[in-house]
């Protein structure tokens, strides 16, 4: 398997009065094809962590390789299109736009790379099949569930195949028929070969991954794999 | 204080009181209320601005209005009639002398008048035989020396004063505006023409007199009789002048003076009518409190201009409310977490309104002050705007002095209603926004759909006794309850069929229903018949048009992202960048109409000037009717034209024209006056194959021009005039009583102003002065206006005024012009108000979509395209408001064009909306760019921090 995210090093300072190491010196490497949990305390970094993985955060110290390429290096447009290009995002609150329909919600990474009108719209509609909404696409976000607003973010974070899928307590806003539902979505997904990297709360959601990676105070403290073995800090690569 | 004032000062002090006890009784409420509102000063500041508005557009409208009002009260009855508050006469006959002096003799009046005067009022032309400039339209006014005291001195430029008794025989007195007309100065010598009057009367023939100019008067007191051409002659000579021994008129002074001489006229009158019946006069006379009813006429007739700003300054102060109820959504939103802790805390939903309510209060006064002071220098600029547009229409014939009225009473009513109105909304506003889900707000979440109504039966009673009441209005007669009764039906079939239909749809129906409905109300209204009711209906139809085509645009704006996506794949990049702020707009009707409509009202109004423009500006060819050159003479019957002129004439029409100096009365607002000069131009039995000039209107029974003029062959009581409108009554005083026209025509005005009518239509005032009026059709058009000064100087000594119709245009249109640039001032307050509206929209997104404007980030919006995204949202507001505006304007406009049933040109004049439009797009975009920049700089990462 390739290496598909490799961070080393990597620190993160927020300065707001006083400096807070949300991040201290993170190495972490996520092989293509695999299905990542962060998991940790509240305060822990995970969503730190994450959002500097994503390309949302800039860094202060260290390296992060996403699909080849180092975002460190890269200007804030090459790294949102970097974004745009090979990463797709599940948030805990959805964050579907309201006033566009599921369908169009879907498009959007397709219209960021600038996709025809007509194979944007089919391509949509074909992830939101995938995802099994495909007869709530032309519902507004507040006419569906929270299941199925989930739902309707993986199916836009995946309609544009991005290498990475993000996620960010996916499952946090939801029932546990709901959660069960996406979790199911997650591994079909992950079966076919999609890298997904999620932070959770959740242990039930955590244990369905290949990989646990457990953070505290700013620091990955170790982890476990799927079968009960726990990984030592210093070797968090498969 | 009037009982509006009062009514006015009771609700400000209901409402402010209300919320004064309020807050004494909820004292943290209080507290806090006054803490966020002085939190943050630029904030504080930006909407004590917003909310001034509405008091300043209202304070501005007052002022104005005040100050029109009382300059024409000033000019049209203190200044014109000087110390002269009643007047007894018998018609345009004349009397007896002695009848003046036994008046004058009855104990009764002398305890009642301070004067009483006999004398003579004529009018004809003038020549200044020294400098050789001749004018027509000119009032001779004879005055008795002996009993002039009373009636004040005639003061010179020189300075000099006279009551006349110290003029040699043979002097006269000019008023400046004829002196200015002849460019005469005292010693030169003058002539008058005042053919077929006086002498007729009393059997006697005129005298020749050598007359020379003793001084020109000043403006005032006994000089300003008139404000216009007049000459001031001594009685005796003046009845030689017109070859008779007798009067026609006894003027009366009462205690007082000029401006408050009111009450003592009222109570000399009946003492007056007495003495008057019992002099046994042996002719009719009649009493008339001249002065008071020439008061009460100018009043009436500034009612329109008056309805006209009141109108107007309600949608700069609709556009205003829409701009509040933004300001407190955006503060709402910016506290909508902290608001939510409160709730959670146990703070009631009233408490919180009451909380907004509070600090609402605190604003409002806040813009109440500044406000007022805004509106007093708006009023100002307003106020003198008209006093241009009345120089304007005025000319040089009339003395109009405009004066800024600034009444203490007026800016109390102003900051009373703007702020009582300011709060009203706040109060609206603020219920609308403490309407949230708790636990969404403490998470600054995005507020879960409502939920449904738990009384769907209350919901269809509502709208069953909504219905049942719009029905009820529209039978009603009014135009008023026909339009809100419309509005209720359409609103209430709206919400009927919605679950029916899909949004876009009804959406789309519903708005071109409501704009139907508006222009077919307008379509149905005249102006001149109840200026008010017209401005109450025009405001209403206007804001339920624009409302309407507003969420029909706002429904339909996927029609722009179709468009772009049809063109290709090279434009994908714009359609992702259009996507959100398009769905923003569309699906948010009710916000994007709050902005789009502050815009459309405003670009509606000017766009409907800008077609008023053209449609009232008369074309050269319909307003001269194939004439070149307009003679006038008031003082002879026949116009000889000079030799060296005939040669260049093609053809000439010559009508009779008889001066009718007295009161007019009349449905058209400015129709009434006590002494108006009205010319009645008497046309023969070949005006319908070729008549004189063609009609703007004609009344609806009438199919062509030539139907109109045969009718007025036909019928003594039918008239064509260029005032009014086809249909309306009109009335002058003849001799033996009132005598009664119906207005079947109006032709332009500016070129033969006054009425037309046959001998028979006339007949009361055949002893009316009488004169000519000329059309001279010049074989080449390019020397009208040499032809006309050759026929002027060659006529001087007949007074004729002869001016080009190119002249005579100009003039017109630039009065139209002026009148329609006094209500610029308050559009531009209300683009101010539209401007404002999106800044705050802007600055409202910032807020409102962090957490959108994040999560386009992470997927992979760059910040230009985020930048770009806002900007486009602003423009394709502004572009909504500008379109709808544009289309209800022209629209009105075309309206207002159909009753000009005969005008034949329809357009908008593109140079005075366009500048506009400019300016409005530079305008938003550095309003917005701020913001946006702001917006675009928002840290992705805002998008998921709400989970950790």
């Amino acid at each position: 398997m390739d290496r598909i995210i490799e961070s080393r090093g990597v620190r993160k300072i927020y300065h707001s009065g006083t400096d807070v190491e949300a991040l201290k010196n993170v190495d972490l490497d996520v092989m293509q094809g695999e299905l990542v949990a962060i998991v940790g305390p509240s305060g822990s970094g995970k969503t730190t962590l994450l959002n500097c993985l994503a390309g949302l955060e800039r860094i202060d110290e260290g390296t992060i390789l996403v699909d080849g390429k180092d975002l460190a290096q890269l200007s804030d447009n090459e790294r949102t299109e970097h974004r745009a290009r090979s990463m797709g995002f599940v948030f805990q609150a959805f964050n579907l736009l309201p006033v566009l329909t599921a369908v169009e919600n879907v498009e959007i990474p397709m219209l960021l790379l600038e996709s025809p009108a007509r194979e944007a719209r089919t391509r949509a509609l074909e992830t939101l099949e995938l995802v099994g909404l495909a007869d709530r696409a032309q519902h507004r976000p507040d006419q569906l569930s929270g299941g199925e607003q989930q739902r309707v973010a993986v199916a836009r974070a995946l309609v544009h195949r991005p290498a990475v899928v993000w996620a960010d307590e996916p499952t946090g806003n939801l029932d546990s028929e709901s959660t069960a539902a996406v979790m199911d979505l997650f591994l079909k997904l992950n079966r076919d070969g999609q890298t997904i990297v999620m932070v959770t709360h959740n242990r039930e959601v955590a244990a369905a991954a290949h990989r646990i990676v457990s953070m505290r105070d700013g620091r990955i403290e170790g982890g476990s794999l799927p079968n009960g073995e726990v990984v030592r800090a210093e070797a968090q690569a498969p | 204080m009037s009982p509006i004032l009062a009514f006015v000062l009771l609700l400000f002090a209901i409402a402010y009181g209300g919320v004064a006890v309020f807050a004494f009784r909820h004292k943290l409420l209080g507290r806090l209320a006054y803490r966020e509102a002085i939190r943050r000063r630029g904030q504080a500041l930006l909407v004590v601005a917003g909310l001034m508005i509405g008091t300043a557009t209202i304070t501005a409208a007052l002022v104005s209005a005040d100050s029109v009002g009382d300059s024409s009260v000033d000019a049209f009855a203190y200044r014109n009639w000087g110390y002269v508050d009643l007047t007894v006469a018998s018609s345009n006959r004349f009397f007896p002398r002695d009848l003046a002096a036994r008046l004058k003799a009855s104990p009764a009046v002398g305890r009642v008048t301070d004067g009483v005067a006999a004398g003579i009022e004529a009018y004809g032309s003038a020549s200044d035989l020294t400098t050789r400039q001749g004018t027509s339209g000119v009032t001779l006014v004879g005055f008795d020396p002996a009993a002039q005291k009373p009636f004040g001195a005639y003061t010179m430029l020189s300075g000099r004063r006279t009551y006349g008794s110290d003029l040699f025989p043979g002097q006269v007195l000019l008023s400046r505006v004829l002196a200015d007309k002849l460019n005469a100065t005292a010693g030169d010598r003058v002539a008058f023409g005042l053919e077929g009057q006086g002498a007729a009367a009393s059997g006697g023939e005129p005298g020749p007199v050598e007359l020379r100019v003793a001084g020109i008067v000043k403006l005032e007191g006994p000089g300003g009789y008139t404000l216009s051409s007049a000459v001031f002659v001594p009685l005796e000579m003046a009845q030689r002048l017109l070859g008779t021994d007798q009067i026609n008129v006894i003027r009366i002074s009462v205690p007082g003076g000029i401006r408050d001489s009111g009450p003592a006229a009222e109570a000399a009158a009946p003492v007056l009518r007495r003495a008057v019946r019992s002099l046994d006069a042996g002719v009719r006379l009649s009493v008339t409190e001249s002065k008071a009813r020439e008061a009460d006429s100018a009043t009436a007739n500034t009612v329109f201009i008056r309805a006209l700003l009141i109108g107007m300054s309600a949608l700069v102060v609709a556009a205003g409310a829409a701009l509040v109820v933004n300001l407190i959504g955006m503060l709402a939103e910016e506290r909508r977490s902290r608001m939510g802790v409160l709730r959670a805390l146990g703070l009631k939903r009233r408490a919180l309104v009451g909380l907004s309510v509070i600090e609402g209060a605190w604003y409002s006064l806040a813009a109440g002050v500044v406000g007022v002071f805004v509106g007093v220098g708006a009023g100002r600029f307003i106020a003198a705007r008209f006093g241009r547009a009345f120089a304007e229409f005025a000319g040089e014939d009339f003395d109009f002095e405009f004066h800024y009225s600034l009444k203490p009473t007026t800016v109390v009513a102003g900051f009373a209603v703007g702020t009582f109105l300011t709060l009203l909304v706040v109060f609206f506003a603020a219920r609308r926004t403490s309407r949230m889900t708790i636990t969404a707000a403490i998470r600054n979440l995005p507020e879960p759909p409502a939920e449904k109504s738990r009384r769907p039966w209350f919901r269809r009673v509502r709208l069953g006794v909504f219905g049942l009441l719009g029905v009820l209005g529209i039978v009603m007669p009014s135009a008023f309850t026909k339009l809100v009764g419309g509005i209720a039906v359409v609103l209430v079939v709206g919400a009927v069929v919605k679950p029916r239909m899909s949004p876009r749809t009804h959406s789309t129906l519903l708005g071109l229903a409501l704009a139907g409905l508006s222009f077919g109300m307008i379509a149905g209204q005249d102006p001149n018949t109840d200026a008010q009711l017209f401005f109450l209906v025009f405001v209403i139809a206007m804001l339920t048009a624009v409302f309407g085509l507003t969420i029909l645009a706002s429904a339909n704006l996927h029609v722009v992202e179709t468009v772009v996506g049809l063109l290709g794949k090279a434009f994908s990049g714009l359609r992702a960048m259009l996507r959100p702020p398009l769905a923003y707009l569309a699906r948010r009707p009710t916000r994007t109409g709050l902005t789009t409509g502050v815009f459309a009202v405003i670009v509606g109004m000017l766009s409907l000037f800008a077609v008023f423009f053209v449609i009232f500006r008369p074309s050269y060819e319909r307003f001269g009717n194939g004439y070149d050159v307009r003679v006038l003479s008031t003082g002879s019957a026949s116009i000889s034209l000079p030799s060296g002129v005939r040669s260049e004439v093609a053809r000439s029409v010559s009508l009779p024209t008889l001066g009718y100096v007295g009161p007019t009365d009349g449905d058209d607002a400015f129709s009434d006056s006590e002494r108006a000069f009205v010319p009645l131009f008497v046309v023969g039995q070949g005006v319908a194959g070729d008549p004189p000039v063609r009609l703007d209107q004609r009344d609806d029974e009438y199919g062509s021009d030539q139907e109109v003029w045969e009718a007025i062959l036909r019928d003594p009581r039918l008239v064509v005039t260029n005032f009014g409108s086809p249909g309306q009554r009109f009335t002058l005083r003849g001799p033996d009583g009132p005598v009664n026209y119906r207005v079947i025509g109006t032709q332009p005005f500016g070129l033969m102003d006054g009425m037309f009518g046959t001998e028979r239509t006339f007949a009361q005032f055949r002893g009316a002065p009488l004169g000519v009026s000329m059309l001279i059709d010049v074989k080449d058009q390019s020397r009208a206006t040499a032809v006309a000064r050759k026929i002027e100087s060659g006529l001087f000594g007949q007074g004729v005024d002869a001016d080009s119709v190119q002249k005579l245009l100009d003039k017109a249109d630039r009065a139209n012009r002026a009148f329609f640039s006094t209500i610029d001032v308050l559009m531009r307050m209300g683009l101010v108000v539209g401007i404002l509206s999106l800044g705050i929209v802007a600055l409202r997104i910032v807020v409102e979509r962090r957490h959108v404007i994040g999560v386009l980030r992470a997927l992979g919006y760059k910040k230009l395209q985020v930048l770009s995204g806002l900007m486009a949202e602003a423009t394709v507001t502004a572009t909504i408001g500008a379109v709808v505006g544009l289309v209800v304007g022209v629209i009105m406009g075309y309206v207002f064009y159909r009753q000009q049933d005969s005008q034949p040109g329809f357009g908008i004049d593109f140079a005075s909306i366009g500048g506009v439009l400019g300016l409005i797009y530079i305008a938003v975009l550095l309003v917005t760019l701020g913001p946006a920049w702001r917006a675009s700089r928002l840290p992705p990462a805002e998008a998921v921090r709400y989970t950790e």
